[in-house]
């Protein structure tokens, strides 16, 4: 039986610069310059800064992140985070207070996702 | 079958724990020979005298330093090990899935056990228990692992060697994830603390440090981490066998 993916975690003290892959969830909290990706979500803490491409099955943003999102089912953009750069999820919710630069993509029903699967779009702007 | 290597009796608490225990064992069914460490006969020899006697399990009966000393000492056979703590600790229940002497004397029985895989560090100080450094607030840390460097200013470092070798930063003590997940489901992980696992990694220091385990400084930095091949029988408790 395959082991439980276990969480990787980037505490504020901490910088790290490569490639950041993990199985299970990965939690940004301190500096991070490089490309994140999940098989499951992504959480960019209120003191985090991200410098390179995020890909996860979920992302929530409460930091910083400088460079493109790609979240298979979604991507939760909260209050006081700034990203700059595309995002490409089948759900955004973007939260008042929330500042994004960039362009987002929102594949339809038929159109698959990078990641391979379909979705409905939906976007919540409050 | 089971060969016990008691560690060195060293007050009245221990005397009258070790004591319990050997009356457990043999109301259990299980008492077998039993040896303590002294100088001339370490556990290095002692374990070596149990295997060729030809005792299937090999069970250490005291501390951390202790355990981590024989399953050293037991890397290079294949019997089974066994662990009784005479006091709880946590880096015990991370392993055994329980530190209570007790229950450990009784999983001894059932005789259940899961691979491990002992860490090592610059390929000649190995390692069960978790690997310490405590960073000073004025040094500088790099992690470099295959795909990616951490680098951080005087913070505490724990190692566990697991399946792979689980990094916690920012917090001496126990490791609140990884084995211990299921023991402490209400664990809370501060922001400030971090974690990583890696097959290999490096660790360097802007200035020598010295990596402890079980409170034994073993070696300074720089240091390469790694996890042995050959795996050790260890006897756990239910849910922790495979």
């Amino acid at each position: 039986m395959p082991a439980e993916p276990t969480d990787t975690i980037v505490g504020v003290n901490v910088e790290l610069k490569g490639s950041l892959k993990n199985r299970g969830p990965i939690h940004i909290h301190g500096t991070v310059i490089g490309d994140v990706s999940s098989d499951s979500l992504v959480v960019i803490g209120e003191t985090a800064v991200v410098t390179g491409p995020i890909t996860a099955r979920q992302v929530d943003v409460q930091g910083q992140v400088n460079g493109s999102i790609t979240a298979e089912e979604q991507i939760e953009l909260q209050p006081k985070c700034v990203v700059k750069g595309d995002l490409i999820t089948g759900r955004l919710s973007i939260k008042p207070g929330a500042i994004f630069i960039g362009k987002s993509q929102m594949p339809g029903p038929d159109e698959e996702l990078p990641a391979g699967e379909k979705k409905k779009p939906r976007v919540e702007i409050e | 079958m089971y060969y016990y290597l008691f560690e060195a009796q060293h007050g009245p608490k221990e005397y009258e724990r070790v004591a319990q225990i050997k009356e457990l064992l043999s109301s259990l069914g299980i008492a077998g020979e039993m040896a303590t460490p002294a100088p001339g006969h370490g556990v290095e020899d002692l374990v070596a005298s149990a295997i060729a006697k030809r005792y299937s399990t090999v069970i250490a009966v005291g501390g951390i330093e202790l355990v981590n000393r024989v399953a050293h000492a037991l890397e290079p056979y294949d019997a089974v090990f066994g662990i009784i703590p005479i006091f709880d600790h946590p880096d015990i229940a991370r392993l055994i899935g329980t530190s209570d002497w007790k229950t450990a004397a009784e999983q001894l029985k059932r005789r259940r056990w899961r691979p491990i895989r002992l860490g090592s560090m610059n390929g000649s100080a190995f390692f069960v228990m978790p690997a310490h450094v405590e960073v000073p607030t004025d040094v500088s840390y790099e992690i470099t692992g295959p795909d990616f460097v951490v680098t951080g200013l005087g913070q505490p470092i724990t190692v566990v060697a697991a399946e792979q070798l689980e990094v916690q930063i920012g917090e001496s003590g126990i490791v609140k994830r990884g084995f211990l997940k299921s023991l402490f489901t209400d664990a809370t992980v501060s922001t400030s603390v971090s974690e990583f696992r890696f097959d290999k990694f490096d660790l360097t220091c802007s200035r020598e440090v010295t990596v402890k385990v079980a409170g034994v400084p073993m070696v300074v930095t720089p240091v390469q981490f790694r996890l042995q091949d050959k795996e050790l029988k260890l006897i756990v408790g239910k849910g922790l066998s495979e």
